[in-house]
């Protein structure tokens, strides 16, 4: 068995909200891995967690206001890279009460180190691709400038020449008409469309081994959203890439993704290959991803009131009892107690469905 | 295990930032309620300040020195005393320069907003012109063709405020006309005007407004300093704070520091505590939802 | 547009300021001549006059106005613009301190005493400043002969002038919230990921366009401060020349300086908005 390609183990990220002196939990020990050739897609309602988790891959989060910790492995050459290694000796999250200053002085240091880390990941290993093409271009620059410039970043020996060129022939490889016209032209000039056509040119010209996508189809027509799946999946086998795809809609999952992680609330709350996570008839699932299914694929069942008790959500006893159990409706006498008083584990199924509730514990 | 995942602070409101914002909050109101209370006294006349009288025993003595708090200036007169008549020099002429600055900005900000075109370009003109001059070049034409009047210096210092009023005024407005709400009440079938004084102007434009008073007062009174050691502020014996200075600069280079370094310091003090107020006031603009 | 901004300064400008002063000029002309002038006809003659570059002679010194405007004036120029490099020298890097956030105590440090001194009133500090040169280390900064100005005599009135016209303040606070406002974009963070240098891509949106507009609207202040600052220092320039034209109430000296002032200032806009159009792509759709 091949090494995965990138792996996540524990990663936890808190916000420190000055002026209420609290630490919001981000991200509560997340751990995944990305195999070669092999898509993730990452579903979850918008604040469950998921853009945060790919800012961290990426080293795009400072550790101040988010406070990182856990491992982050990319396997670059047969040599891992822990990104967050020694975090813990910079971050003292113990210590936030005295006042904000320590925890910058701190972490500057350490973002130094991080930032001189992620050089070389960065472009060569991941590269991301927005959720909104229009505001990820620089406005003030050409398209093509842009493009070419993360080619003659990542690919010293070239020169300026010859990167407007390879620019040009990506262009052309993510279907835009007239290639040539395109590369001058400035980001507000293009649509949505053509805007995340050349996001992805752009992303892929570093010539990455993973690509991120944010929700890559959530601000375009629906006609346009297939383009881009379509181009995102011939690219992907192309290149022979591997990819985590963002999304909050299951088709995108069903059309590119082998497995999927389910989010709420900053925790993977299901995992599981595509076929079993998207299988709607199925009872075997966490009760909010039963609830996403039916939503989105069964028309008649009827959408319960999912906020019951969401001011609670952040107290005290949050970290104390499921995540979603104010918002369950499948809680059985016999496992209430438990649902209360502690934090389910993913408990492992079948295959590599794995499943945080206290239903499926044998 | 994750029982402290969460931490609230329970010492927080004793952290070293909120006892500066309260000291913060407390000079400004006893710099700005002292020149308050100065006003009043020296408008009613409930002490009695001989600022004119002049102690040629002790011309140019230091502060704390024998019957004067402040120590006195070139003519021996008391420092003190002048000091707080000098308010009288600015607080109504400022206010009303303030006043103007505010009324007129925020009607031209209007109207470059929701004005006719013709109006648009009048005001875009007008604005230019205005500040192409520089103020105090401005000032100087009206001080040398009608005479050194605090009240004329007030008057084009607020005139030339208008503009960097409307200016403002007009960018708010234009990030609010995008919002919904106006919309909304547009066709809820408020009028236009109460739409644009009361919904706008008032609610979304006030704290921004007394912002720009408290900078305002400022600016006006580093005018009349300026103009002051031109020679064209406010005339003795009349005391204010500017003619304070210059006079007292007279004397600097002989080692006399004190005469002018003191109005000099009232200056500082007063500003700081404007700006403070409406470094305050901007925060509270930061931290509303809009 | 460049039409539009050449009309706008030579007619546009006198209106308003010519207004005035032939107010002005009439009551002293009133007593003099003792005969009914017609105002518009006297501005009309006037408003031709100049613009074929006839600004009339000097009521003072019988010399003709322009010439001796226009020497004065690029005295002037020689210290606005060192002004303004001066203070660039000085705030880019607090600014850098302060957006990076390295040493926050020594960028608030800073901060606050750029905020205090501009508090004070300029004359004062000026005056404060000499005091100590003179009588600390013994040098007095004032040029006595302005044919040959030493750095030292020069670098006084230069940064009193940074100071006095807010330009340091203005730089700072501007830049410091525009850099942080463009820093959160999203397009820092896609250059991020790409591993591209944050600056590069930062530098029109966050430094350019701010500094072009911060820069090229404070030279009006520059030129009223220069009033005060040639006043202490002696330094031959406009606002000397327009301070003694007031005293002296030498219309023709005063009315032509005003002008000049106006032009060097509508100039410095104008030639502020033409680098904008032509770094930003965007302006021309504008």
């Amino acid at each position: 068995m091949t090494k995965p390609i990138l792996e996540v183990k524990d990663l936890s990220v808190r916000f420190f909200l000055e002026k209420e002196k609290v630490l919001l939990p981000a991200l509560n020990q997340i751990s995944f891995h990305v195999n070669n050739n092999e898509v993730l897609g990452i579903v979850g309602e918008s604040g469950s967690g998921k853009s945060i988790t790919l800012l961290s891959i990426l080293g795009l989060l400072q550790a101040n206001p988010g406070i990182i910790s856990g491992e982050i492995l990319f396997n670059a050459n047969e040599a891992n890279i822990n990104t967050l290694e020694d975090i813990s000796s910079h971050i003292e999250i113990e210590n936030f009460e005295k006042a904000d200053e320590k925890i910058t002085k701190k972490t500057n240091t350490w973002n130094k180190l991080h930032a001189s880390r992620y050089k070389k990941i960065l472009g060569n290993q991941v590269s991301m691709v927005f959720q909104n093409p229009r505001l990820a271009f620089n406005p003030y620059y050409s398209i093509g400038k842009q493009i070419s410039e993360s080619i003659l970043l990542h690919q010293p020996n070239t020169d300026k020449e010859s990167a407007k060129k390879t620019a040009i022939d990506w262009l052309k490889r993510v279907k835009m008409e007239a290639p040539e016209l395109r590369y001058n032209n400035n980001p507000y000039g293009l649509s949505g469309g053509l805007c995340q056509r050349a996001m992805i040119a752009m992303a892929l010209a570093s010539e990455p081994s993973l690509l991120v996508a944010d929700e890559p189809t959530t601000g375009l027509d629906t006609t346009i959203q297939g383009d881009i799946l379509t181009l995102l999946e011939e690219i992907r086998i192309q290149q022979k890439l591997s990819m985590i795809i963002v999304s909050h809609d299951f088709n995108v999952m069903h059309r590119l993704a082998n497995r999927v992680l389910v989010y709420y609330n900053g925790f993977i709350i299901e995992e599981g290959n595509t076929n079993n996570i998207l299988d709607y008839t199925s009872d075997e699932h966490h009760p909010y991803t039963s609830l996403l299914l039916n939503t989105e694929f069964n028309q008649h069942v009827d959408v319960i009131n999912k906020t019951k008790d969401t001011d609670n959500s952040q107290s005290k006893s949050f970290f104390n009892q499921c995540p979603y159990y104010n918002n369950c409706l499948k809680v059985t006498p016999e496992i209430s107690n438990k649902c209360q008083s502690s934090i389910p584990p993913l408990l492992p199924l079948h295959d590599s469905h794995k499943i945080r509730c206290w239903r499926f514990e044998k | 295990m994750r029982k402290n995942n969460t931490y609230v602070s329970e010492r927080s409101k004793l952290s070293l930032k909120y006892w500066f914002d309260i000291t913060v909050i407390i000079y400004c109101l006893v710099v700005l309620g002292s020149v308050v209370i100065a006003y009043t006294i020296t408008t009613f006349e409930l002490v009695a300040f001989d600022y004119d009288e002049m102690d040629f025993d002790a011309i140019l003595s230091p502060p704390l020195s024998a019957g004067h708090i402040l120590g006195t200036d070139y003519l021996g007169r008391d420092l003190f005393s002048r000091l707080l008549l000098g308010t009288q020099a600015y607080l109504v002429p400022g206010i009303m320069a303030v006043s103007i600055a505010i009324f007129f900005g925020s009607l031209l900000g209007g109207l470059t907003v929701f004005g006719s075109k013709s109006a648009k370009k009048v005001i875009k003109i007008s604005t230019d012109l205005l500040q192409t001059m520089p103020r105090l070049v401005l000032l100087l034409l009206v001080v040398a063709i009608f005479e050194a009047n605090i009240y004329y210096i007030m008057l084009v210092v607020g005139i030339t405020n208008i503009p960097t009023i409307a200016d403002l005024i007009s960018r708010r407005i234009d990030i609010l006309r995008d919002k919904s709400f106006i919309e909304a009440s547009i066709a809820n079938g408020t009028p236009k005007y109460t739409l644009i004084v009361k919904h706008i102007l008032w609610y979304n434009c006030r704290i921004l407004l007394i912002g720009q008073a408290a900078l305002g007062m400022a600016e006006a009174i580093l005018m009349e300093t300026s103009l002051s050691y031109l020679g064209f502020g406010v005339q003795e014996p009349t005391p204010s704070w500017g003619n304070m200075v210059q006079s007292g600069t007279n004397y600097l280079l002989q080692g006399n520091l004190w005469s002018s370094t003191i109005p000099a310091l009232a200056i500082m003090f007063v500003l700081l505590a404007f700006y403070l107020v409406s470094e305050v006031i901007i925060k509270r603009i930061d931290r509303s939802p809009d | 547009m460049i039409i539009f901004f050449l009309v706008y300064i030579s007619p546009g400008e006198s209106l308003l300021q010519e207004y005035l002063l032939n107010l002005g000029g009439n009551e002293e002309e009133f007593s003099e001549n003792s005969g009914p002038i017609n105002i518009h006809q006297a501005y009309f003659s006037w408003l031709f006059a100049s613009m074929s570059g006839n600004f009339g002679v000097s009521n003072s010194n019988g010399l003709p106005v322009l010439g001796q405007v226009l020497e004065f004036t690029a005295n002037t120029l020689y210290l606005t613009f060192s002004a303004l490099l001066i203070s660039l020298c000085i705030t880019l890097p607090v600014v850098m301190i302060t957006v990076s956030n390295t040493f926050p105590t020594l960028s608030r440090f800073t901060n606050i005493l750029i905020r205090l001194l501009s508090f004070l009133p300029l004359f004062w500090v000026a005056y404060i400043l000499i005091y100590i040169s003179t009588s600390v280390f013994d040098y007095y900064p004032l040029a006595t002969d302005y044919e040959e100005i030493t750095a030292s005599q020069f670098i006084l009135p230069v940064i009193l002038l940074c100071l006095g016209s807010g330009v340091l303040v203005e730089i700072v606070q501007q830049l410091t919230y525009e850099i942080k406002r463009v820093l959160n974009e999203e397009y820092i963070l896609c250059a991020r990921a790409k591993g591209a240098s944050v600056f590069k891509h930062l530098f029109k949106e966050g430094i350019a366009f701010p500094l072009l507009n911060l820069l090229s609207n404070r030279i009006a202040y520059l030129f009223g401060a220069t009033i005060i600052i040639e006043q202490i220092f002696g330094w031959p320039g406009i606002g000397r020349l327009l301070w003694q034209a007031t005293q002296d109430r030498d219309i023709p000296l005063l009315l032509c300086a005003v002008i000049i002032c106006a032009c060097v200032i509508r100039l410095s806009h104008f030639i502020a908005r033409l680098i904008y159009v032509l770094i930003n792509p965007r302006a021309s759709h504008e």
